[in-house]
């Protein structure tokens, strides 16, 4: 009965990708020229692509960046929800805030002062927690491994793949006591599954970062940075080791909670967008405050991400454009600072087309002079409102 | 439908089969009791034996009920036993006594008797890994650094049970084959993350039994919690022909009902937000124990429903009743209730010392000297106990050994010449080792004993501080 068979799971990632596919024109990624690099490159590009990955990293730590954990452990939910597993997810929390002593509600985070939805729930596997949250383990895991079927395949597509036959040699040196595993790359032979990004040449990757930042950089913890180039860097590799097919990264740059003034976001490089279906930067002030766990648990972005996300399941036909649109325009109607829909990228796209950095103007004033009290009050004078109508701008 | 019923019969029959040939049996149990100062102590207890040979190779190719991921990671990593504590709050020995199980530090803390092979130390470090990845938790963290090897503190508990005196002397001892390897993470958090890995690991997860009423929110609103695994090899007969290989899950908390209603009585349904729907099939042996105070004319309660079967236990001179519940005979939905006939709880004035305790402090001030002192107390009026105190001190504290010093600062006509019976110290290296003390004290009767020693704080490098450096360091 084919034809009554379910839809197979169309995931967040599949449908970022898909929705990409519709609108733009996607070109395939350049191959090796040579004819065995050709038939292998056919055999391994028949499938499609073969699984789906989330990584999910919240980089602040402490008490009052409750609303980073929120951010996180919310698209950790969606993604769940859509249908990648906890084995295909990886979840990097900076700090414990939902059994912290001053959660008034142990073991619980939530992401609205409604207090509906616990994220936290009775089934959670955080990958990376606390200490274990750094720029270094980021990128190790994120470039770190070398993929199975590189390895497993012996002549020369696999040496063209890693670069040169000495490279190689060398790696298959470095672990000659275990020969039947995948030569490791940049983690520790003992880093355990959970905390290893194993994706092959035909997986899609969904990135997620919260935390604060500025200017072409990330703070993980207030202790150190991650930069823009780090990450172009990370994904560049990711690309040469092929341990992606497509990379979506959803990258939330939180800047600092009193708004120092270096807003402004020139989060873009060349490297990623050439790599990348579409990467969006945003400046996202929180969005309101729960005043009995006494910290804002939300931010704007994560908000609407959220309030359209809540509303599809995995036979959804919604698009990411109509995602980065609705975002946008809900933003947009209450003066958040938010900037325009992210973009969707094609590694052919020109770069001048790509409005990706916030403008001052709009940055300045909710960073650094609005209070706590103004994005409540904001925030309930939306939800009392008549309800907006939306139209969509093109 | 009928065919859905056959199959499921047919998986229960296999099922039954698998578990006849692999010899594994399941226990649960819970216990409760109430403390001294108005708070309930719950402890759940999960134990599953295997049949094996500990040189088996295929030992778990075939397995029913004891969890894969626990006997790959002890077969891989060759590990003898394996003990793994998560803790958050302190046992308040003051008001609570003698907890029932192994009391643990706040934090984690792992140690285990591995196999001495040559590739013990790899072992060891892809141990403290593969744990750190089965419950999401920092324990790849305990690295040479903060690893050390203690003498005289631990003794395995596996096969030589009987011989597991740790004043035994030493040419007897057991541990020939395996070495002892321990670390701790006294900042470690433990939330539901560490959680839900641990119930996944149980034949009956949280659907049945007394696993049901394992509620992460509740589990962690408490003024202690303690959550531990425990493996072991065992003898099934005295003899020892026929080996097992144990593993132990317990959840120890603290409750305190009284913070919400100003009472002590307390139901299944108040503490977990949950009652027993189903006995665990699988269990052999599923029960809720309640330890009973005596009653008295100011300590009048009830139990509903009443046990069906009871047992006496002695603390001290006094005997106890216990309520033995059974769950595969008790009425489903299984909720306990215990109430006392008080209108408010009103707390002992009197804390009830148990006879023998310890205060460990730091003394000193600023950021350059500092010493660490600790307390030990013998409340008993005519017996001398023996005791062995352990410290594992970071190499970041240098400790200065001339400074030690073991004296009894309260109590009357002791002797003080043959206080320490044995010491072993082992110095830092900086950047590799920590400090570890241990030492075989004798406690006079109706004393106060005191260690001291003094240290420095090493100079960090700036790396080498943590991303909360306002926070400070935590030291055992």
């Amino acid at each position: 009965m084919p034809s009554t068979r379910p839809t197979p799971p169309c995931l967040l990632l599949l449908l970022f990708v898909a929705c990409a596919l519709t609108f733009l024109c996607l070109p395939s990624f350049a191959t090796p020229s040579t004819p065995t690099a050709d038939v292998v490159d056919g055999f391994f590009s028949r499938g499609g692509h073969t699984n789906n990955w989330a990584v999910l990293v919240c980089t602040s730590r402490f008490w009052f960046n409750y609303r980073h954990i929120a951010n996180t452990l919310s698209m950790y939910r969606t993604v769940k929800r859509l249908g990648i597993p906890d084995s295909n997810i990886i979840l990097m929390l900076a700090d414990d805030v939902a059994c912290n002593p001053r959660n008034k509600f142990p073991a619980t985070v939530f992401n609205n002062a409604a207090r509906l939805l616990d994220l936290y729930g009775e089934n959670v596997e955080v990958d990376y927690r606390g200490y274990e949250v750094t720029v270094e383990n980021f990128i190790r895991m994120l470039t770190g491994e070398l993929r199975r079927w590189v390895s497993y395949l012996v002549g020369c597509v696999k040496v063209q793949r890693l670069g040169t036959p000495a490279k190689l040699s060398s790696i298959m040196k470095l672990h000659p006591q275990t020969p039947s595993q995948p030569p490791l790359g940049r983690v520790s032979p003992d880093t355990p599954r959970s905390k290893r990004l194993l994706t092959d040449d035909r997986s899609n990757i969904f990135i997620y970062m919260t935390g604060h930042g500025g200017n072409e950089f990330l703070k993980f913890q207030d202790a150190e940075e991650i930069s823009a180039y780090d990450l172009a860097d990370a994904f560049e590799q990711m690309w040469e080791k092929r341990s992606q097919h497509y990379v979506q990264p959803d990258i939330l740059a939180q800047y600092p909670f009193h708004g120092e003034q270096s807003a402004g976001g020139e989060f873009l490089f060349e490297v990623v967008l050439s790599r990348l279906l579409s990467l969006s930067i945003t400046f996202a002030p929180q969005h309101h405050t729960d005043f009995d766990i006494g910290v804002a648990v939300i931010d704007s972005y994560t908000y609407y991400n959220l309030e359209f996300l809540e509303n599809i399941d995995m036979s959804s036909n919604a698009t990411l454009k109509q995602l980065v649109c609705i975002r946008f325009m809900r933003s947009h109607e209450l003066s958040l600072p938010m900037k325009p829909p992210a973009l969707t990228n094609s590694p052919f796209r020109s770069r001048s087309l790509i409005p990706m950095t916030p403008s001052r103007s709009a940055v300045s004033p909710e960073s650094a002079t609005t209070s706590l009290s103004g994005h409540w009050i904001r925030w309930v004078g939306w939800e009392s409102g008549p309800g907006h109508k939306l139209t969509l701008r093109t | 439908m009928q065919l859905t019923h056959l199959i499921t019969q047919s998986i229960v029959a296999c099922t039954v089969a698998t578990l006849a040939v692999a010899k594994e049996s399941f226990d649960e149990e819970l216990v409760l009791k109430s403390l001294a100062d108005g708070k309930l102590f719950t402890h759940f207890q999960f134990t599953t034996r295997l049949d094996y040979e500990p040189s088996g190779d295929a030992l778990f190719s075939h397995y029913g009920l004891f969890p894969k991921a626990i006997g790959q990671i002890i077969q891989r990593y060759g590990a003898r036993e394996l003990h793994l504590t998560f803790t958050q709050g302190r046992w308040n020995y003051e008001d609570w006594g003698y907890p029932i199980a192994q009391s643990a530090g706040t934090g984690v803390e792992l140690w285990a008797w591995m196999y001495r092979t040559e590739s013990i130390e790899p072992n060891w470090k892809a141990l403290t890994n593969a744990l750190s990845g089965l419950f999401c938790a920092s324990l790849n963290f305990i690295d040479e650094t903060i690893t050390s090897r203690p003498r005289m503190s631990f003794r395995p508990e596996g096969f030589y049970n009987e011989q597991a005196d740790p004043m035994h002397e030493r040419q007897d001892d057991p541990s020939d084959d395996s070495e002892l390897r321990y670390g701790s993470l006294p900042h470690e958090s433990v939330c539901t993350e560490n959680l839900t890995p641990w119930i996944k690991l149980l034949p009956c997860k949280a659907k049945a039994g007394v696993s049901t009423l394992l509620n992460a929110h509740k589990l962690y609103d408490t003024n202690f919690h303690s959550m531990a695994i425990h493996v072991r090899p065992v003898c099934k007969d005295v003899d020892c022909n026929q080996k097992q290989l144990e593993l132990v899950q317990t959840v120890t908390s603290v409750f305190d009902p009284v913070r919400v209603t100003a009472r002590r009585e307390w139901s299944f349904q108040s503490l977990f937000d949950r009652k027993i729907e189903r006995s665990c099939a699988v269990a052999s042996l599923s029960r809720v124990l309640v330890l009973l105070p005596t009653i008295t004319e100011d300590n009048a309660w009830q139990i509903f429903p009443s046990a069906d079967d009871s047992m006496m236990y002695k603390v001290g001179e006094e005997t106890r009743q216990v309520a033995v519940y059974d769950l595969a005979k008790v009425h489903v939905p299984f909720d306990l209730q215990m109430i006392w006939q008080e209108h408010i709880f009103l707390f002992p004035l009197q804390p009830s010392f148990p006879p023998f305790f310890a205060h460990r402090y730091f003394t000193g001030y600023g950021q350059e000297r500092g010493g660490l002192t600790v307390n030990i107390v013998n409340q008993n009026p005519n017996e001398t106990v023996p005791v062995i105190y352990f410290d594992s001190i970071p190499w970041y504290l240098k400790l200065y050994l001339h400074t030690l010093k073991v004296s009894v600062t309260w109590g009357q006509d002791v002797r003080q010449d043959d206080l320490i019976k044995q010491t072993y110290y082992q110095p830092a290296v900086d950047r590799s080792r920590p400090s570890v003390l241990e030492m075989w004290l004798t406690l006079p009767p109706n004393s106060v004993t005191t260690v001291s020693i003094e240290f420095d704080k090493v100079f960090l490098k700036y790396t080498e501080h943590r991303p909360d450096a306002n926070r400070g360091f935590d030291v055992g």
